[in-house]
């Protein structure tokens, strides 16, 4: 059992009880953080946090207040390769971006255009963001490309 | 692409088009005294396909533009606002503070009803931004329907607003930290939402107590938020169904249960541009009914599905909102972006025409094909602003679902129905897309 796994019951244990108990995790990275990271997002989502041990990397369900679900991915080095998000109401992307946040936003903005703003493709060499924006349903995935494990295909990840 | 001489040309078209009616009609706001429907059907509005509003800067095609009369509540103090984008892919009315200021118009904002020294405001978000600005009410009339004391949306562009977009606006809520609130940036005065929801947000918005022991806080990912004008602060707030932004439509006394968009079929090249008809009503009166339309039911997000090369695209739908036909197909070569012109490769530049075809199908199993044909977004003439033929790529994955998303090129040449959820309308109960 991973470490990781024991810090996802942690959370868990301290979401249940509504933060009493919560130990502070650092504020790291995210979208190419660690496990740590992972947990942090949970903290500020105010979410629940289910991690699941996959074959080629662990995945970590965060559904938010909001009911909005967050899935982390993250590599057999501890490395969190992907992010991807559905729900009736967008989540902090900020959070879940972390360092890359401003790389996206920068991106973002080189590409606005007139209408009604509903997809967004970013597709650069260390960072790919794919969304969609309608009223009651937004929806995306974000990863870095050069840290999917080999045999992953990113197009099958929830 | 360049679009410097769009403007220009457009004026021209204004006149024949007959929306100016001789007036100076430069898309900005101006008050009018007089209905603009004249002798027609009360529950029919004009649809314009132009170049929208000066400030618009060029660069847009396939909008659907309206004129949209507000008033103070329960007075006759009112301004028409031209060149608002008609949008079957959203809910609610958005009015540029801009566009009120040059009308002359001053709308009061919403009071938090729980605490009264406060506003109420909303963040939208959107695949590359956000919108922010109060919640008001006004009287609306399009064409002949009135919407009373309709809550609606303004986007503070001008920063007359005094409570200004919190962090969790700009940063958390948005998709990113980029402010839409210009006119350029929807190449429109504001936006007629009048897709098949009848609020903006609905419940997630309005019961957020209900998972937070100690009421709402900033954990919970809202719209609306409760602002203090006088220390410019914002919070998370709840706001009941009733007074959320609202379909305008569903608040018409008659005609409530749904909207038509009619516009004209197009030559191959495109067009200058398109003048048609946005109906209120589904089977309420003579001008409105299904006829032999199919009717494709949605499921609880709007969504049918559609059958395309193999591909089951399980979130499809229809929206006079987007300017092409937006759909996964890796073998149609994509624009090449450049930097005049850096979102060129979100649509397709296909060498020969591409006619293609897919199936739709509602939660209701009922089926319809459709044929269309893709052009080269670089065939578009620089002073065309309608094709029927104009597309771009969708990404697809298991994390975002896959989507067809039937633009405004797909409204030419056929009625396109959109009921809103829970109203019967003719033969079927919204939500669903008919054509």
């Amino acid at each position: 059992m991973k470490p990781n796994h024991l810090r996802a019951v942690l959370a868990l244990c301290a979401f249940s009880l509504y933060g009493a108990l919560w130990l502070p995790v650092p504020a790291a990275a995210h979208l190419g953080g660690d496990a740590d990271s992972v947990s942090a997002d949970s903290d500020v989502l105010h979410a629940q946090l289910r991690s699941i041990p996959m074959q080629q990397y662990n995945r970590h369900d965060i559904s938010t207040a909001a009911g909005t679900v967050v899935h982390e991915y993250e590599t057999r080095q501890g490395t969190v390769f992907a992010v991807t998000w559905q729900g009736s109401l967008p989540p902090d992307l900020q959070q879940l971006f972390g360092n890359y946040y401003p790389r996206y936003q920068a991106a973002a903005s080189a590409r606005l255009r007139p209408g009604m703003h509903r997809q967004l493709n970013i597709a650069g060499p260390d960072l790919v963001v794919q969304s969609t924006a309608r009223l009651r349903a937004f929806g995306g995935i974000a990863y870095i490309p050069n840290l999917v494990p080999a045999g992953v295909s990113v197009v099958d990840l929830q | 692409m360049s679009h410097r001489c769009r403007w220009t040309l457009w004026l021209g078209l204004c006149m024949l088009a007959g929306c100016g009616g001789g007036s100076s009609s430069g898309g900005s706001a101006s008050s009018s005294s007089s209905s603009s429907s004249g002798a027609a059907v009360s529950n029919v509005v004009t649809l314009t396909v132009g170049a929208g509003p000066a400030a618009a800067m060029g660069g847009t095609f396939n909008i659907p533009y309206a004129s949209v009369k507000l008033c103070k509540p329960g007075t006759t103090t009112c301004a028409t606002i031209d060149n608002v984008l008609v949008d079957t892919g959203s809910v609610g009315l958005r009015i540029m503070a801009s566009a009120l200021r040059s009308a002359g118009l001053t709308l009061t904002d919403m009071a938090d009803p729980n605490n009264s020294s406060n506003s109420i405001a909303e963040c939208l978000p959107f695949a590359d931004g956000y919108t922010w600005g109060p919640v008001a009410t006004a009287d609306v009339s399009i064409g002949g329907e009135l919407a009373s004391n309709l809550s609606l949306n303004i986007i503070d562009d001008n920063s007359s607003y005094a409570a200004t977009a919190p962090s969790s606006c700009t940063s958390i809520l948005s998709s990113s930290a980029n402010s839409l609130n210009s006119v350029s940036a929807f190449a429109a005065n504001g936006v007629l939402g009048v897709g098949i929801f009848d609020q903006d947000c609905g419940n997630s918005c309005a019961n957020c107590a209900s998972f937070m022991p100690n009421g709402c806080n900033t954990a919970m990912s809202d719209l609306y938020y409760s602002c203090n004008s006088a220390t410019n602060s914002c919070a998370f707030t709840p706001v009941v169904l009733t007074a959320q932004v609202r379909n305008p439509v569903a608040l018409f006394a008659t005609d409530n249960n749904g909207v038509i968009v009619e516009l004209p079929a197009l030559p191959a090249a495109g067009q200058s541009g398109a003048s048609g008809t946005l109906v209120f009503g589904i089977g309420t009166q003579s001008n409105n009914g299904l006829g032999s339309a199919t009717v494709l039911t949605t499921n609880s997000a709007g969504n049918f599905t559609t059958l395309y090369k193999g591909q089951m695209l399980s979130s499809s739908f229809i929206d006079s909102g987007s300017n092409g036909l937006f759909f996964p197909d890796s073998s149609i070569t994509v624009c090449t972006s450049t930097t005049s012109s850096p979102n060129a490769n979100e649509f397709f530049c296909p060498n020969a025409t591409q006619m293609l075809t897919a199936t739709n199908q509602g939660q209701n199993g009922a089926t319809s094909v459709v044929k269309f044909d893709i052009t080269s977004l670089n065939s578009l003439s620089n002073s065309f602003y309608a094709s029927a033929s104009i597309g771009g790529p969708a990404a697809t994955s298991a994390a975002l679902g896959s989507y067809f998303d039937w633009g405004l090129p797909f409204f030419y040449g056929r009625p396109v129905f959109t009921a809103i959820e829970g109203k019967p309308a003719g033969s079927a109960t919204g939500p669903y897309y008919a054509y």
